[in-house]
Order: structure tokens, then C-alpha cells, then sequence
């Protein structure tokens, strides 16, 4: 019984160091090519890299409380707005430091969170997708109220605190935008195969087996939605330091629904996922503008249409995804890399 | 405030009422025939709508559109159902909803694209007329129509639902779509027929709303709002769907009154937020709609 048991642990001990160091040089590699990316990509690349990964840490928070704990959120851009507007409070009214700004936001994202979050508790499905639908509707009619009162449609202005324009700030954008989605996207695999993760798993496949199994479904839904919505707060205070003027119609419920296409699109529940579909679905205005540059020609009515075209294509991906590739982007990928063995071998 | 105030508000509140019991009838009948929620019920409203208005505004007598656009729309959610929503079944309700989500998603913009932006106002062959009521109450011809046809819609539900041996079929098919299937009862067509009907209550509201005021993919909206008094009723409840619009029809209208439009729509949403929050299942409904 000895040798048996003994036999396999040796084989793995014995390829583990090239496994290892196979993946260590994936991870430096990553890293150098991460770091050098602003550098050498042009321009208009890094600002598309600055968005995905601004994207990337919405679709994560996104992921997690809808593909791993299996709660329906549309309040993407609700908790986004929560994140943006706190910030316009910290550090335009009440002058503190910006590094406040998003640890409020948190705290601020975290409050509304367990708000729209509660009714979960008695809830399912469906349900709790209208709980922050009505979330969306309410905060931005809050937001608007209190910008009408005081600078109107102008906007809260947010500048940063930093002399810099043009290629400089592009830069700056990426290095304040991927190291936090990257954070973002370990933590959320890390956080999978934690106890809690585990339990989000359960509540999602079946939450009366989760209960019965001694899970507190109560507190691990609220959990979710509390940390979900501190982290989507957080990326609506840097948001809002992005556009650095920040309006209540920034946060339109199609932006909720575009989150939603992202980890649709990407692969629910999957991290790598959230990553790929914040890229796809960032990359569709740009496609489409680039596209429709391609006829010089085309009738004015078509240029004016281009919004509604990207709509189109949002609303048309989060159909042809669900309906024929329900795994995304991840389930694509592997079934590439399935193929591509197998074929190998054959 | 204002010394007339407040038979405007009940003027208002009757015909929004009346649309509104469409509307939520459009979200509860879904729930009735299928367990299932479609976010892209205000977007068949505007599309209802429009449809309609196409087929009228080529000439087409108005009686024979609007029957017309009742019959297009019962179709294509019927489509819609076996086409999108059908092929999920055995997996999480999470992927239906999501797919109605992206269908609510590509409406709105089609709509744009093919009838533009700018809201329409839709010229009918008759003459509306103002009628004074008791109390002070002033109500138009098109106004009292809404209304009745939302009532007489809600009727002829309830009528089917409790008396008509389909409408029978209808709620077992509900409550237990596995037993029901199994009693002989054909399921899968009784949920197409049920898409069907809420599609044409939502095909009636938006036409009427688009009569009233103007016709507009914003009308999708309204379409949205509709969840509210569909919530307050009881998701599962048709007797609901009435009682749940008075009560709407009314807080939006005084909110709307004392505050703005915006704060009248906002209230709806604070309504659903409470509803949701104290009693899932609505005034009517039963406490398993909730648990769906």
C-alpha cells in the first residue's frame, strides 16, 4: 500500500520544478510585456488598454456576484455613480487628500450595496435583477438632483492633481487602471477557491442544498453584493477621475446592461473571462467607428445611427452568447486549445 | 398648492391607470403562462406601437391596424419565445432573463434606426373631445378609451383565465409545467399563447399612450415602469394587476403633481425598491411567485 501511495507523489514531485518554472517565466514575461506596453504600443492602443482595464474591474465585481454567486445585477453603473459622486464629495466639497476618495467610495459603495442587496435575502432570480434596476433609476435621479442644485449640467469638475497632458496622462491612466485589475482579477481567483468562494458556487447551483449544507446563504448573498459593489465603487471614483468631469447621464443604464454583455460575453464566473469580454465589448465602439470610417460615402443617417448600431450589437452579443456559447469567450478558448491537442495527437 | 388640483390628479390617474393595467398585465401574464420575465416587455410596447402606426399610416382603416398589429405582435413574441427563450430550458432562469435583457437591448436602437429618433405624432381619424365630469373632473374622449380598454382587456383576462378550459391549462401549466405536460396538457403551446397575450396588452397600451401623448421608443420606458404595478399586485395575480395600477397611477400622479415628472417615475422605482423589500410577492400574489 506504501509504494502505491508513494509512487504518484514522487512522479509529481519530480515534474513539479519545470512545471514551476514554465509558469514563472509566463508570469515574468507577462509582467515585462505589461510594463513595456505604454511605452511601446502606440497611443491610441494604451487608451484602449486604459479602458479595458478600467472596465476589467467592473466586470470582475460584475462576475463575481453574478457568475460565481449567481445574483442578477443591471447596477453596474448605479454603484458606479455612488463611487463617482462620493468622490465629488470628498475631495470638491470637503477638500480632503485625494487617496480619500476612493476608500470613501468604498465605504459609500459598500452602504448602497447591502441596501439594494437586502431584498436578495428573500429573493431569487429575476427578482433581484429589478431590485437593481430600480437602484439605477433612483441613484441617477439623486445624482441629477443634487448637480441641478448646485453646478447644473455643467458638471462637477475633478482634476488631477497632477500637471500633465496628452501622451503623459495616457500613461499615468495605465499605470493607475491595470495594476488594480490585475489585482482584480487574481484576487477573484484566489477568492474562488476560498471557503467563501466555494459557498458562492453552492448558492448559485442551489441555494436550499447550500443552506442545508450549513452555508448562511443570508450573509455569504450579502457578502457578495457588498464587496461587489465597493469594488465597481472604487472604479467609479477612478472614473470619474477619467472623464474629470462628472455628469449623472455618464451613467446610463446601457452602460449596466454593457457590464452585463461583459461577462456574457467573456465566460460567466470566469476571471480570465471578465478580462476577455471587457476587451470585446470596449473594443465594439471602436470597431463600429472604424467600420463606418470605412465609407466615406455612407449616408449621413448611418453616421448618426452609430450609437444605436453599438447598441445593436451589445444587445445582439448577449443573445448569440447566452443562446450558443453560454461559456463565452473561455469556453471558445478552450475548445480552440482542446482541438488543437487533440488534433496533434491524431 | 394648486386649488384644482386635485381632480386633474384623479383625471390623470384614471388614464394612466388604464395604461398601466395593460402594461402590467403584459408583465404578469408572462409570469402566469411561463414563470419566466421578459425585459423586453416595454420594448414590445413601443413596438407594438409603431407597428400599428406603420400599418395605419399607409392608409390602412384604423380598426383593421390596430387588429393587424395585435396579430403581428402576437407572432413575433410567440417567435420570440420558441426561437430565444425555449431552447434554454433546463438551464439557470438567470440565461432567460439575461437573453430578454440583450433582446430589450437591440429593440430600442432598431426602433431608432428604422423610424428615427424623433417621436411621432400620430394624426387618428377622429376627434378627440373633452368631457366635464362631477367634481370637477375633465377627461378626454381619448383618455376615457384608454381606460376602457384597459378595463374591458382586464376582463376578458380574468374571464379566460378562470372560465375558458385554455386559461385552466394556463395556470397548471404555471404552477407545475412538468405535471401539467404530463396530464396531456401541451405546454410548450400554452406558454406561446401566453407570450402572445401579453405581447398584444402591451401592443393596446403603447398605441393608446402613443395616441394620448406621442409615439416613441421612449415608450419603452413606460413598458418598464409597468413592473411596478405588476409588483405591487403580485407578480402572479391578474386580479393584482388592477388594484397594483390604481395605486401607482395615483402616487405617480401626485408625485408629479407636488414635484416633476422625473420625481413621479423615480417614486415608481422607490415603490418596487419597498415592494421588494417588505413584501416580494405583492399585495395579491402568492409567496411563491417570489421564489421563482
Amino acid at each position: 500500500v506504501n509504494g502505491v501511495e508513494v509512487a504518484p507523489i514522487a512522479g509529481a514531485t519530480r515534474r513539479r520544478p519545470k512545471v514551476r518554472w514554465r509558469r514563472w517565466t509566463a508570469i515574468l514575461v507577462a509582467i515585462a510585456v505589461l510594463a513595456a506596453a505604454p511605452y511601446i504600443a502606440p497611443l491610441r492602443l494604451v487608451t484602449v488598454l486604459d479602458l479595458v482595464a478600467l472596465a476589467t474591474i467592473g466586470a470582475v465585481a460584475l462576475n463575481v456576484l453574478s457568475g460565481v454567486a449567481g445574483q442578477v445585477s443591471i447596477g453596474n453603473a448605479a454603484f458606479m455613480a455612488v463611487g463617482a459622486f462620493t468622490t465629488v464629495l470628498v475631495v470638491d466639497y470637503a477638500h480632503l487628500p485625494v487617496f480619500v476618495a476612493p476608500i470613501a467610495a468604498a465605504l459609500a459603495g459598500g452602504v448602497v450595496g447591502v441596501i439594494v442587496g437586502l431584498p436578495a435575502l428573500r429573493i431569487k432570480g429575476w427578482y433581484l435583477g429589478v431590485s437593481t434596476l430600480a437602484a439605477q433609476f433612483i441613484v441617477v435621479y439623486i445624482a441629477q438632483q443634487w448637480q441641478i442644485k448646485t453646478v447644473g449640467p455643467a458638471g462637477f469638475q475633478l482634476p488631477i492633481p497632477l500637471d500633465l497632458t496628452g501622451a503623459d496622462l495616457t500613461k499615468l491612466w495605465y499605470w493607475l487602471f491595470v495594476p488594480p485589475a490585475i489585482l482584480c482579477v487574481i484576487a477573484m481567483r484566489n477568492l474562488l477557491r476560498t471557503q467563501l468562494g466555494r459557498q458562492w458556487s453552492m448558492i448559485r447551483v442551489h441555494d436550499d442544498a447550500a443552506a442545508l449544507l450549513g452555508v448562511n446563504v443570508a450573509r455569504s448573498k450579502l457578502t457578495a453584493f457588498t464587496l461587489s459593489s465597493m469594488v465597481i465603487a472604487v472604479q467609479g471614483c477612478l472614473y470619474a477621475y477619467y472623464v474629470g468631469v462628472v455628469t449623472a447621464d455618464l451613467f446610463t443604464f446601457n452602460l449596466a446592461v454593457s457590464y452585463v454583455a461583459m461577462i456574457i460575453v467573456g465566460g460567466e464566473g470566469s476571471a480570465i473571462g471578465s478580462v476577455l469580454g471587457a476587451a470585446f465589448v470596449t473594443a465594439i465602439p471602436f470597431a463600429v467607428d472604424q467600420a463606418v470610417g470605412l465609407f466615406p460615402q455612407a449616408p449621413t443617417a448611418l453616421l448618426s445611427d452609430v450609437f444605436s448600431i453599438q447598441l445593436l450589437l451589445f444587445g445582439l452579443l448577449i443573445v448569440a452568447f447566452v443562446l450558443f456559447e453560454p461559456r463565452g469567450l473561455v469556453g471558445i478558448g478552450d475548445r480552440t486549445v482542446r482541438w488543437w491537442r487533440s488534433r496533434g495527437r491524431a | 398648492m394648486h386649488f384644482n388640483a386635485l381632480p386633474d390628479v384623479i383625471a390623470g390617474s384614471i388614464v394612466l391607470a388604464g395604461t398601466y393595467t395593460l402594461v402590467a398585465l403584459g408583465w404578469v401574464l408572462l409570469v402566469r403562462a411561463s414563470r419566466l420575465f421578459n425585459f423586453a416587455t416595454g420594448q414590445f410596447m413601443a413596438l407594438g406601437a409603431y407597428v400599428t402606426y406603420a400599418l395605419a399610416s399607409r392608409g390602412l382603416n384604423f380598426y383593421v391596424s390596430v387588429l393587424a398589429g395585435l396579430l403581428i405582435m402576437s407572432g413575433l413574441a410567440g417567435l420570440t419565445y420558441r426561437g430565444v427563450i425555449r431552447p434554454l430550458v433546463g438551464r439557470p432562469l438567470f440565461s432567460a432573463v439575461i437573453v430578454s435583457l440583450g433582446l430589450a437591448t437591440m429593440l430600442t436602437p432598431a426602433m431608432m434606426i428604422i423610424w428615427g429618433p424623433v417621436p411621432i405624432r400620430w394624426q387618428v381619424p377622429f376627434n378627440d373631445s373633452v368631457y366635464h365630469l362631477p367634481a370637477g373632473i375633465v377627461l378626454s374622449l381619448f383618455g376615457i378609451v384608454t381606460a376602457a380598454v384597459g378595463g374591458v382587456f382586464w376582463l376578458l383576462v380574468t374571464v379566460f383565465m378562470r372560465y375558458t378550459r385554455i386559461g385552466v391549462q394556463m395556470r397548471a401549466a404555471s404552477e407545475n409545467a412538468l405535471l401539467a405536460s404530463q396530464l396531456g396538457i401541451p405546454v410548450d403551446l400554452i406558454f406561446v399563447l401566453g407570450w402572445a397575450l401579453s405581447a398584444c396588452a402591451v401592443t393596446l397600451a403603447g398605441t393608446a399612450q402613443a395616441i394620448i401623448g406621442q409615439l416613441s421608443p421612449g415608450l419603452a420606458e413606460l413598458g418598464l415602469l409597468g413592473i411596478a404595478p405588476a409588483m405591487l399586485g403580485g407578480l402572479d395575480s391578474i386580479r393584482g394587476a388592477i388594484v397594483g395600477s390604481f395605486l401607482v397611477a395615483v402616487i405617480q400622479g401626485l408625485l408629479t403633481l407636488y414635484g416633476t415628472p422625473q420625481l413621479g417615475e423615480v417614486g415608481v422605482w422607490a415603490i418596487i425598491l419597498l415592494v421588494l423589500l417588505i413584501r416580494p410577492y405583492g399585495l395579491f400574489g402568492t409567496p411563491a411567485a417570489a421564489r421563482a
